[in-house]
């Protein structure tokens, strides 16, 4: 019998400057994830003989966040030792996709409780640490016209007419937004403060928020794909993209998502396993869904991933009280906003990566949290949590405050 | 044997002089490889004979490359593979000359070569199969790989070879462009080891090869590491991803080799030797027997060479005219169809003739709202009107034959991987390219109707080449 999957509640990190100077960097990925998964278990009184399942996605999955990191955090935090852990890789989605597989697995009965969620310490393993065939193997990079994101984050403002103005104004935008919701303790129910090894807090807010951007100050900065571009994939770009005369780079480290580290833990279960225990659900996952689209301009599949979950749910974007699409880049939100003809006041309330980071494969659970705290500090119905992913995909998952 | 001798001097020194009966130059004939097995034989199996130095008679050089003549042939079998009988024998036929030059860089024996002159494609792959290179001083040295300029690759080593010496992406210019590797590139990186007045050279190997009875090839070797870091290293992604990238421009992938060559230094670099001249082997032979790459070495090499020899050449401007007039024509329809001007600047410069009013054509259509399935549309409208108009000239007399427009054609910017308008028709297929070209007529107008003699020649089953 299908039962439906019900989100209990969700914790995460804050989010550390991925750097050596970094607040997180002392702390392997291993400890920043057994922490959310300690922290969730105790402040449900969890037994964990009832988690049949941790997932964590997990973006670089090598060195210290290789083999299989989800079952060594979940032993590390004091799981039992029955709980089972497996790591999960769909890129920059990796957090929710581990978020719509647990639901899967609760919805179909296999598990009672599973802990969901993500860790990325990018500053200790650095983005292309796990190689792969995507960049280098001529079978695709050649022959599939393959281009870093930078550039078909650059590619979507050029082709879809944002220019540098529009997307600065975006990055400002979301670290107002963000600076505001700190200020008004709108994430506090979900962080908990990173301790270091002797147990004092090490963060307890997201350290990469810039209050004071503003256009003038993200003028200076020059655009980061300019020379990556040049050195070859723009013609990538173009050869796939014969309607576009030349890419306008307009992005850099200020309107792009920001390298952080941090993790993320979400409680999915059936609602039965949260009575049987007398935990109340926050919300019900309504469905998911994963897509892929070009992949040469590789980030427009959030649009199509929403599309394609709310066709299945019989829903419309006017069914949607509150939008949470991964701030990657400026345009891949100014696309989405344009494509959906959304109202920008409904989408990122709180800000997003542009301010506050992304830790890859954690940032997927993270905006599920938060778009699960708005509803319930707006008093609001729906959600759509939603990422732009490697190769031209895209993950959605809609939710529904109870 | 006809093309090789063996003079065994008083120290041990096998001194085989490569010199083909009958020709100014050496070419790799397959009575030459026949031979060459000959060769190595004696080599490994005289015990009188304790390594040898390769040398050629020509004055034109070392060895010109492969006997293309005879290899279109192969590429036509080749072509007509579909069992897995018919597809192994390709392989290993299509990997003759590389297994014959991986068996002498194996013989067990110290091998020399001495070049002087030109040391081309399948030259010079048997050069770098070779212990030890010496090189002539001089200007007449020249080392390249031509062939992805006749539409096929290295196919005896040289992809693996050149980037076991010089790093993944260091090659790419010279085995993508057929870029010669200068001397000093040469020298450095190790493709040469010395050079030496012409006369000095072959004494030069002779002291080297007593010197070094227990030669092997450096990717022989315990622990050999493919310099820079090869393909999945800091070469891979620093530079070798981002040349393959660059190599997108223009429409670069639609040459039948480019794509094939990278394939063959990413995947064969991550390998032993042997498991990478296998490969190439197989890239090789998907090369040789594409279309494109047939059609390539007709018009770049067999039809060159003809028309060399003719005493008096087409005027190329009826024929270019005809050319231009169509692609303008079918501009001004794709414009009225909200084409985007950029899509048809792109593509005109990648697939049509160059033109004096490229880039004139207006449009309005809008680069957002285009379909990204309609650039093949648009591409092949471009090639077919051109192809339609090729073969209207050719009716009329405008242009003398086949050969002649071809030629013509690829010399004004029509795409060389196609070998020319006419050589398109045989590439498509003839009846293929008839049922398009009525498709073509059905939904865009009588422009695209082939003429009658066109469908009398598909009825005869009768080639423009024959």
């Amino acid at each position: 019998m299908s039962t439906g999957a019900y989100i209990f509640d969700a914790v995460r990190t804050p989010r550390g400057r991925g750097r050596p100077d970094g607040a997180l960097h002392e702390l392997t990925p291993l400890a920043l994830a057994a922490q959310v998964l300690g922290a969730i278990r105790d402040r449900n009184g969890l037994d964990t003989r009832l988690v049949d399942d941790v997932i964590l996605g997990c973006v670089m999955p090598v060195g210290e966040q290789g083999s299989d990191i989800a079952r060594i955090a979940a032993l590390v935090a004091g799981y039992d030792v029955t709980t089972p852990g497996v790591h999960v890789n769909r890129f920059c989605a990796s957090g929710l996709e581990a978020c719509n597989m647990a639901a899967g697995k609760v919805a179909s009965g296999e598990a009672r409780f599973v802990v969901a969620g993500g860790v990325e310490s990018m500053s200790r393993v650095p983005l292309a640490a796990d190689g792969g065939a995507m960049m280098v193997d001529p079978s695709f990079a050649f022959d599939h016209c393959y281009a870093p994101q930078g550039i078909g984050a650059d590619l979507i403002a050029t082709l879809y007419g944002f220019d540098r103005q529009d997307v600065d104004a975006y990055a400002v935008e979301s670290h107002r937004r963000a600076a505001l919701a700190w200020a008004e303790g709108r994430f506090a129910r979900s962080v908990v403060p990173v301790t270091d090894q002797a147990g004092v807090v090490l963060l307890d807010r997201d350290e990469a928020i810039r209050p004071q951007t503003s256009l003038e100050t993200l003028a200076g900065l020059k655009p980061a794909f300019l020379a990556m571009g040049a050195s070859g994939y723009d013609a990538a770009a173009l050869r796939r993209y014969p309607q576009v005369s030349q890419i306008n780079h307009v992005h850099h480290g200020g309107n792009s998502s920001g390298i952080v580290d941090g993790a993320a833990a979400v409680l999915i279960g059936s609602r039965e396993a949260g009575e049987a225990i007398g935990l109340k659900p926050r919300a019900r996952i309504l469905g998911a869904a994963s897509v892929g689209s070009e992949p040469t301009i590789m980030l427009t599949g959030p649009a199509v991933a929403t599309r394609k979950v709310l066709d299945r749910l019989g829903m419309t974007v006017g069914d949607i009280d509150l939008f949470e699409l991964n701030e990657a880049f400026a345009s891949v939100v100014l696309r989405y906003l344009q494509v959906l003809n959304l109202d920008p006041a409904k989408v990122n309330v709180n800000g997003g990566a542009i301010a506050m980071g992304h830790p890859l494969g954690a940032t997927g659970a993270m905006i599920l949290g938060i778009a699960l705290d708005e509803l319930e500090r707006t008093g609001k119905g729906t959600a759509l949590v939603n990422l732009c992913v490697g190769a031209g995909m895209g993950t959605a998952t809609v939710i529904e405050r109870v | 044997m006809n093309n090789f001798s063996i003079d065994v001097d008083g120290q041990g020194v096998a001194v085989v002089r490569f010199d083909v009966r009958g020709k100014g130059m050496n070419v790799i004939s397959d009575e030459v490889q026949r031979e060459f097995d000959e060769v190595v034989e004696t080599l490994r199996a005289d015990p009188a004979i304790r390594g040898a130095v390769l040398v050629s008679g020509k004055a034109s050089g070392f060895c010109a490359g492969a006997d293309l003549a005879e290899l279109v042939d192969s590429m036509a079998r080749w072509s007509e593979a579909r069992s897995q009988e018919e597809l192994k024998a390709g392989v290993a036929d299509a990997g003759s000359w590389s297994r014959r030059v991986r068996a002498l860089e194996t013989c067990g024996k110290p091998v020399a070569a001495v070049i002087a002159g030109m040391a081309l494609g399948g030259g010079l792959e048997l050069a770098l199969a070779c212990h030890y290179r010496v090189a002539v001083d001089d200007p007449t040295l020249r080392l390249a790989f031509p062939e992805a300029g006749v539409g096929l690759l290295p196919g005896a080593g040289g992809t693996q070879r050149l980037p076991r010496i010089m790093g993944v992406s260091a090659t790419l210019p010279h085995l993508l462009d057929g870029k010669p590797i200068g001397l000093a590139d040469a020298l450095s990186s190790g493709v040469v080891h010395a050079t030496a007045p012409a006369g000095e050279l072959l004494e030069m190997a002779r002291r080297w090869v007593l010197e070094h009875p227990g030669a092997v090839a450096p990717w022989d070797e315990k622990g050999f590491r493919v310099p820079g870091g090869g393909a999945q290293g800091s070469d891979g992604y620093r530079d070798f991803a981002p040349a393959m990238a660059a190599r997108l421009a223009d429409g670069g992938d639609r040459l039948p080799a480019t794509g094939n060559i990278l394939k063959c230094v990413y995947e064969g670099t991550q390998v032993p030797i042997d498991s990478g001249l296998r490969i190439e082997a197989r890239y090789f032979f998907n090369t040789a027997r594409s279309a494109r790459s047939r059609a390539m070495v007709r018009t770049f090499f067999l039809s060159r060479q003809k028309l060399a020899k003719r005493p008096h050449r087409d005027d190329p401007a009826p024929l270019l005219e005809r050319l231009r007039l169509a692609v303008a024509r079918e501009c001004k329809a794709l414009a009225q169809e909200d084409v985007p001007e950029t899509v048809l600047n792109r593509l005109c410069a990648q697939v049509a003739v160059r033109s004096e009013g490229a880039g004139e054509t207006v449009a309005n259509g809008s680069a957002a709202d285009f379909d990204l399935a309609e650039a093949g549309s648009v591409e092949q409208r471009l090639l077919y009107a051109q192809v339609l108009a090729a073969l209207q000239a050719l009716d009329e007399g405008l242009v003398s034959d086949p050969l002649e427009a071809d030629a013509i054609a690829v010399s004004a910017g029509f795409p060389a991987w196609t070998g020319g308008p006419v050589s398109f028709v045989e590439m498509e297929g003839m009846e293929a390219f008839v049922t398009r070209a009525d498709d073509l007529a059905a939904w865009f107008g009588p422009r695209f109707q082939v003429s009658p003699s066109l469908r009398e020649r598909v009825v005869a089953g009768q080639g423009f080449y024959g």
